[in-house]
């Protein structure tokens, strides 16, 4: 394995098994995926509700146990770690989710939310620890003050930030982002967006970013996976997708995306003068 | 030229006009404000827009149109007319036959409003027979033929299935077969295609707006996702901090935003097709409800804000320029911001 790989799944594969009373199914939630990870490249896995997306990054993750499958990380078999290794290899990846409100402690300040993969760490005195915590809030963007405050005092955004700055603590290779952005309002998605570009650039993290809306993704993802009932049917650079998409389905799932080119082909018809025709009396 | 003058054409040919409505709630002594005077007109056949982001008012604004608002909420002044009868004063038994016939709405999340125990034909059902006398075999038999028109396949067979049974965007097709039973002139639309995804929202939107012309419905469309407004609305109003901020025609209001925040909610879609670079934002946060400034509420996260003009006083809604004139010879509704830097400032839009 090459050294600017950080993460490789091979043949990932998930299923469940449903039903009771003797009728039992077998539903493959993820089938055979295969997704690689350089570092500091963002890979955005796409599709709608039930295409396995999150499986995927789960698993990724191991917070999933794939049925079948490989997952390398950082050239690391992770699928045959103990727990403490795994633990271990934890601090290396991390994850964002898409409600900052249900993912963060109520009961935790958010200092302490922000330290604790630190402290879990083990490696950092706690003195260091609050300096360090102190110089995260600031640097996505949120007062140090911000940090004796408890999550239900901070709005979606600010919450996204605090979320961010916890992942960020123990200097990931790899964070999981899934929907990160789904929640928030569309004057806060950009913020929350561009904070991501910049520690990027800056630490050269990369991101397996878990999303429905393509149009975010086109600008944010290098390299995009299509996922339709659990498999990978389509996997390319960003700009080769978006601008010539080889399957139907990625075809389709572009086409459906709300578009605002007045005039435009394809839109459907609208009248700038409205039709007051009908006196509804 | 006055701002009366063009409210009244607006008045004239409205099925649902809304004046000055305030709601808002008693925390211990003190009053505090959700919807400030907001006014807005929905005719027949029209598709309006109602956009904002979470807190901005465009949820209560609708649920007090239709005489449901929840508790504490309450309403301290302005008026609701509904063909030309106020709600605000109407018996609240009256309120009642008509919602669900003449007016009725359809919410979010669709699997959520079903009742679980009941199947969808019977659901559909139920408002014929309350409103419509409709015996329960003239009642199943339209509501066979209501699942026919939201287009559900096998409509017969489906109209014996319980709601789990259905997929979210079933569901939501359900819920507008519901909100037709008694062929309403309005109907009132909260977010109904955000919970699906993108190819079902699609075919949902094209039934909507199908159902709108052949109805000749006048429709409240309620979102945050503005390419879902460019698409189906004709007019659109957008509401910042318990305010309309601008208001008027959807294709005018995008290419030409006259309000600053209309503009940074513009430059905030990434679009597809013009791929890498940063994305745009507004900075700062939304002031909550009860620490609204005096003057623009926007003020705070505005590029263009000017100390001594703009946060002062108490900033009208007034019609852009030339848009007064024009909308008195159509009948139309003019364009209307509220910002007083307005004539000054050129932002740009899309396309």
């Amino acid at each position: 394995m090459s050294k600017d790989v950080v993460l490789v799944a091979e043949g990932l594969t998930k299923t469940y098994r449903l039903g009771r009373f003797g009728k039992r199914e077998t539903v493959h939630a993820v089938r055979g995926v295969d997704l690689t990870v350089r570092r500091g490249e963002t890979v955005a896995v796409v599709g709608e509700s039930g295409a396995g997306k999150s499986t995927v990054g789960r698993m990724a993750l191991r917070l999933v146990e794939p049925d079948g499958g490989r997952v390398e990380f950082e050239g690391v078999d992770v699928l045959g770690l103990s727990r403490t290794e795994l633990r271990r290899m934890r601090s290396r990846m991390q994850m964002i989710f898409q409600d900052p409100f249900s993912s963060l402690n109520p009961t935790m300040t958010v200092a302490d939310s922000v330290g604790e993969p630190l402290l879990v760490q083990g490696r950092t005195p706690a003195a260091e620890r609050h300096e360090r915590v102190a110089d995260l809030l600031v640097r996505v963007g949120l007062d140090a003050e911000f940090g004796e405050r408890f999550p239900r005092e901070l709005s979606g955004g600010q919450l996204q930030r605090v979320a961010i700055a916890r992942a960020i603590s123990t200097s990931p290779s790899l964070i999981v982002c899934d929907e990160p952005v789904a929640a928030l309002d569309l004057s806060i998605r950009g913020q929350v967006l561009n904070l991501l570009l910049d520690l990027q650039a800056e630490t050269g993290v990369a991101y397996l970013f878990i999303s429905h809306d393509l149009s975010v993704v086109e600008h944010f993802a290098h390299r995009v996976a299509v996922m339709k009932g659990g498999e990978l049917v389509e996997l390319g650079d960003t700009r080769q997708v978006f601008g010539s998409p080889r399957h139907p389905y990625t075809r389709s799932l572009l086409e459906a995306v709300p578009r605002i080119d007045f005039g435009g082909e394809g839109a459907p018809p609208r009248s700038s003068a409205p039709v007051p025709a009908v006196q509804p009396r | 030229m006055t701002v009366t003058e063009d409210q009244a054409v607006g008045v004239d040919t409205a099925l649902l006009s809304v004046r000055d409505l305030s709601v808002g709630f008693r925390r211990r002594e003190a009053w505090v404000p959700i919807l400030d005077a907001v006014s807005f007109t929905v005719r027949a056949g029209e598709v309006v827009g109602l956009v904002g982001e979470s807190g901005s008012g465009k949820t209560v604004s609708s649920l007090t149109a239709m005489g449901l608002l929840p508790r504490p909420l309450e309403v301290a002044g302005g008026s609701i007319d509904f063909r030309g009868r106020d709600l605000l004063t109407m018996d609240p038994k009256q309120v009642r036959d008509l919602r669900g016939v003449q007016m009725s709405m359809i919410f979010q999340d669709a699997l959520r409003c079903l009742n679980p125990a009941f199947t969808v034909g019977d659901q559909i059902a139920e408002p014929l027979r309350v409103h419509s006398g409709m015996s329960r075999a003239q009642a199943g038999a339209r509501a066979v033929e209501l699942l026919e028109l939201v287009e559900i396949p096998r409509a017969k067979e489906r109209a014996s299935s319980y709601p789990h049974e259905l997929s979210g965007g079933m569901c939501q097709r359900v819920m507008i077969a519901i909100a037709l039973a008694c062929s309403p002139r309005l109907l009132i639309a909260d977010e109904p295609t955000t919970a699906l995804d993108v190819t079902v929202q699609r075919q949902v939107l094209r039934l909507l707006l199908r159902i709108q012309r052949e109805m000749d419905l006048g429709v409240l469309f309620i979102t945050h996702d503005l390419g879902v407004v460019a698409e189906i609305c004709h007019r659109t109003a957008v509401m910042y901090a318990g305010q309309i901020v601008e208001e008027g025609p959807t294709e005018e209001l995008f290419r030409r935003p006259r309000h600053p925040y209309t503009h940074g909610l513009i430059s905030s879609i990434p679009r597809l097709g013009d791929a890498g670079g940063r994305f745009g934002s507004i900075a700062g946060v939304v002031p909550k409800a009860g620490q609204w400034p005096d003057g623009c509420r926007f003020a705070s996260r505005c590029d263009h804000v000017e100390r001594g003009r703009c946060d002062v006083g108490r900033v009208p809604l007034e019609p852009t320029d030339g848009t007064a004139d024009t909308a008195r010879t159509t009948g139309e509704v003019p364009q209307r911001v509220r910002c007083v830097r307005a004539r000054e400032l050129s932002l740009e839009g899309v396309g």
